[in-house]
């Protein structure tokens, strides 16, 4: 029982690390309807920018953090304009786009942005050809062992100790903080409000005297600068950075993000727990391979799943 | 919905003509891929022994090869080629194979490869001459410092890994 | 036997291996899906081959041709739950197919004993010694002439196709799946037929690669070898099936093999991606060029007002 609990604590720690991750991931389709495939690729470029302060310049770990975030949100602001910046209305689209139909300039932008992710990830090597890169550690000494007797005497289940660190705990705190501040943030702020509206409606945005192009550069710039909040946190706990990250990145964001339903913010979280719970639960079970498995099963699962209404094409 | 797949017409005799140097080609290639005789199992497969270090930027990775027959006898006198390439991304990071030349030991070949990267490496021995095989090994190349040689190691299934978030520790609590 | 040459052959049975795929991710293109996973139909092609004729010791012909019939059967198993999405959750329902097969390879142990020692898929560890090629003494070069011919066949039995209903049918599907639904022309089964294809040309690209280099691995079918798939076929040009060809040409033959840009392939690559989904979407051998093109082959004159009808 115990084991289960334990299982579970540690799923959700995971989790609560890839709502992070996709956070950034959601907010750019909930903003832009496009599903940004670079998100992984800027935020490691970032990381590794960061770590190539760290390790050639010892920077302390404060600046790296900043140095990961302002990077993040300036490679966004890139990807945004060479990729997304294409206008959304049918007079200016190309000719011939490769992809037709409801969604064509989406699947045009994916496309695009999967071009710059490989261009991101090679800078990224480029700058760093090690496979192991420092990166200034902020992981705890050690780990806190909570006494379970008062939940063993409760139930009658015998008592034990759970292994809980502590910086992972105060990741999943900063990450449920954010995530929720975020949403309410979305959901009160006037800046929330113009994000919402530039997604909803462009062309009533603009009518009403929004920027909209300049606010849909901000907005994505800014979600950018999240995935590099993600990777300070999550490598920071790691103190290493691989060309492995990138993808990883990509993969878990999207996972947890379309989980809750691509363009939520709350919903991430959701995603994000439920990944964990499920691989750590698929580990234990079936090993280290089902526990990869099972999260692309889970996204498939839940793509194809018969009862979704909406992601349906029209024949 | 009247949804009958359409079917290929008869091509008209201008196509049928561009067509038939393809299959007539193919057919050829093909035929020469057949086996004219049995599939031969003996165990005439040389031991092949492969040890490599890197050194410099780039980085320089010197192979020596090392072959001999079943019997423990050195193989003298092959052709050993030696390539490599990268793994996780097969058809690109394009390296020239560089031919092994016997180094005075018999049985004993080496080559230096230009790599591109550092990382894990599959190291390809190519051997035609008295024994034909192929024989490809996964090494991890490491950086090496200055003027030094670092071995490159052989590298184990989990090195290349997408960034693995079980980690032992974590997960301390189980208790079997 | 110099060093140049091995180099030169092998480059060019890699650009024909890599052609397959791109065509694979070509047909799809057609259709109107970008699919991130023609990874997987290469690997369970490379694997379905490799164990054919490592393990049971079958001819290479017969072991492509199983290879293939796996893939086609996988693509089309995959197609019929995930056509019927919309081209975002397709692209990435099929990324998430492709991790799923690269991990299921991961766990196939599959060993025969034979004299050298094991033989067969071992997990993680990759699948050595597909020596058929080896064993049957089929040199290099002849392989390579294998593989060009196989190419060829492919190419020219594409261009061929498009030249017919079934080629117009499917072109159609892609650029309005409407207007082609209102023609008469079945879209779902359409999308599965191209489907089936794409994943059998992948799979033949596989097992041609499993052969050519006697070890393959789960390791080699990662997402971004169908991305490079994607962008040779984007990058080519949508118009032909030379298109794709053209695609890997570029990137493997100039950028990578002549070393134009020492460690900036992918930065340019990636570049001329992007920038032509932006200003020229359909590629270098887009529709118009290749329209065009055919006129001057043909050198025909500018089309003439029909003849009156003569009176009987």
């Amino acid at each position: 029982m115990l084991d289960v609990v334990q299982l579970l604590l540690d799923g959700l720690l995971d989790g609560a690390g890839y709502a992070l991750v996709g956070l950034g991931l959601s907010l750019t389709f909930g903003g832009l309807k496009r599903l940004n495939l670079a998100y992984g690729a800027t935020a490691m470029l970032a990381a590794y920018v960061g770590a190539w302060l760290h390790i050639r310049h010892q920077a302390p770990a404060w600046l790296v953090a900043l140095t990961v975030v302002a990077s993040a949100a300036l490679i966004g602001l890139y990807v945004e304009r060479l990729c997304f910046g294409l206008p959304r209305d049918e007079s200016t689209q190309p000719r011939g786009a490769p992809i037709a139909g409801a969604d064509g300039r989406e699947v045009v932008a994916l496309a695009s942005s999967f071009a710059i992710w490989m261009q991101l990830e090679q800078l990224a090597v480029n700058l760093l050809p090690r496979h192991l890169n420092a990166f200034p550690s902020l992981a705890a000494e050690g780990q806190w062992m909570v006494a379970m007797d008062v939940f063993g005497s409760v139930s009658g289940v015998a008592g034990g100790e759970l292994m809980l660190r502590p910086d992972r705990l105060a990741l999943a705190v900063m990450t449920v903080l954010l995530t929720l501040g975020l949403a309410r943030w979305l959901e009160r702020s006037r800046a929330g409000l113009a994000w919402r509206a530039v997604a909803d409606h462009r062309v009533a945005a603009h009518l009403v005297g929004m920027p909209v192009s300049r606010l849909q550069a901000l907005g994505f710039a800014a979600a950018c600068a999240l995935s590099g909040v993600a990777a300070f946190a999550m490598l920071s706990l790691d103190a290493q950075v691989t060309p492995m990250f990138g993808m990883w990145v990509l993969l878990k964001g999207l996972v947890a993000a379309i989980l809750g339903g691509l363009g939520s913010v709350r919903g991430v979280l959701w995603g994000g727990l439920l990944l964990g719970v499920v691989e750590s639960l698929a580990q234990s079970w079936l090993g280290a391979l089902a526990r990869e498995f099972a999260t692309y099963a889970l996204l498939f699962i839940v793509l194809v799943a018969p009862w979704r209404a909406s992601g349906r094409s029209a024949l | 919905m009247n949804s009958s797949f359409p079917s290929l017409p008869s091509f008209p005799s201008f196509q049928s003509a561009r067509l038939a140097p393809w299959a007539a080609g193919t057919l050829l290639a093909l035929a020469l891929t057949l086996p004219a005789s049995a599939l031969a199992q003996s165990s005439s497969r040389p031991q092949v022994g492969l040890q490599c270090v890197s050194h410099g930027s780039g980085p320089m990775l010197e192979c020596v090869v090392d072959l001999r027959r079943r019997d423990g006898s050195a193989v003298e006198g092959a052709q050993v080629m030696l390539g490599a390439l990268m793994p996780s991304m097969p058809m690109a990071h394009t390296i020239k194979p560089m031919k092994a030349a016997p180094t005075g030991k018999p049985g004993e070949y080496r080559a230096t490869l230009e790599l591109e990267m550092l990382g894990v490496w599959s190291v390809e021995v190519d051997i035609s001459g008295p024994l034909r095989d192929k024989v490809a090994r996964n090494l991890l190349v490491h950086e090496c410092p200055g003027s030094e040689r670092c071995a490159a190691t052989p590298a184990k299934a989990g090195d290349d890994v997408h960034m693995g978030r079980h980690r032992p520790g974590a997960h301390g609590g189980h208790k079997h | 036997m110099s060093a140049s040459w091995v180099h030169a052959v092998g480059l060019a049975s890699d650009m024909a291996i890599m052609s397959l795929l791109a065509l694979s991710a070509y047909l799809l293109l057609l259709v109107g899906r970008v699919s991130f996973g023609q990874q997987a139909f290469f690997g369970l092609g490379a694997y379905a081959s490799g164990v054919m004729s490592a393990l049971f010791a079958w001819p290479l012909a017969a072991a492509l041709a199983l290879g293939v019939v796996v893939g086609a059967l996988c693509s089309w198993a995959l197609a019929l739950p995930t056509m019927r999405l919309s081209g975002l959750h397709y692209a990435v329902a099929t990324l998430a197919f492709g991790e799923m097969a690269r991990i299921a390879l991961s766990a196939l142990h599959w060993q025969r004993p034979t004299e050298d020692g094991p033989v067969g898929p071992a997990g993680i560890e990759g699948f050595r010694d597909i020596r058929w090629l080896l064993e049957n003494d089929v040199s290099a070069e002849a392989y390579l002439l294998l593989t060009l011919g196989l190419l060829a066949a492919v190419l020219g039995l594409l261009m061929a196709a498009e030249r017919t209903r079934l080629g117009t049918a499917w072109r159609m599907t892609g650029q309005d799946d409407v207007l082609t639904a209102a023609q008469g022309v079945s879209v779902a089964r359409m999308r599965l037929l191209v489907a089936a294809l794409a994943g059998g040309l992948a799979a033949l690209g596989g097992g041609l690669y499993a052969h050519r280099t006697t070890y393959i691995e789960p390791a080699l079918f990662d997402p971004m070898l169908g991305v490079h798939a994607v962008g040779y076929a984007l990058l080519g040009g949508l118009g032909t099936a030379l298109g794709p060809f053209l695609g890997v040409v570029i990137d493997l033959g100039l950028l990578d093999a002549a070393r134009l840009f020492p460690g900036w392939r992918m930065v340019i690559f990636g570049g001329l991606v992007a920038l032509f989904l932006r200003w020229r979407p359909r590629g270098l051998l887009d529709e118009v060029l290749v329209h065009r093109l055919g006129q001057w082959l043909r050198r025909q004159p500018p089309a003439q007002p029909p003849n009156p009808p003569t009176a009987p």
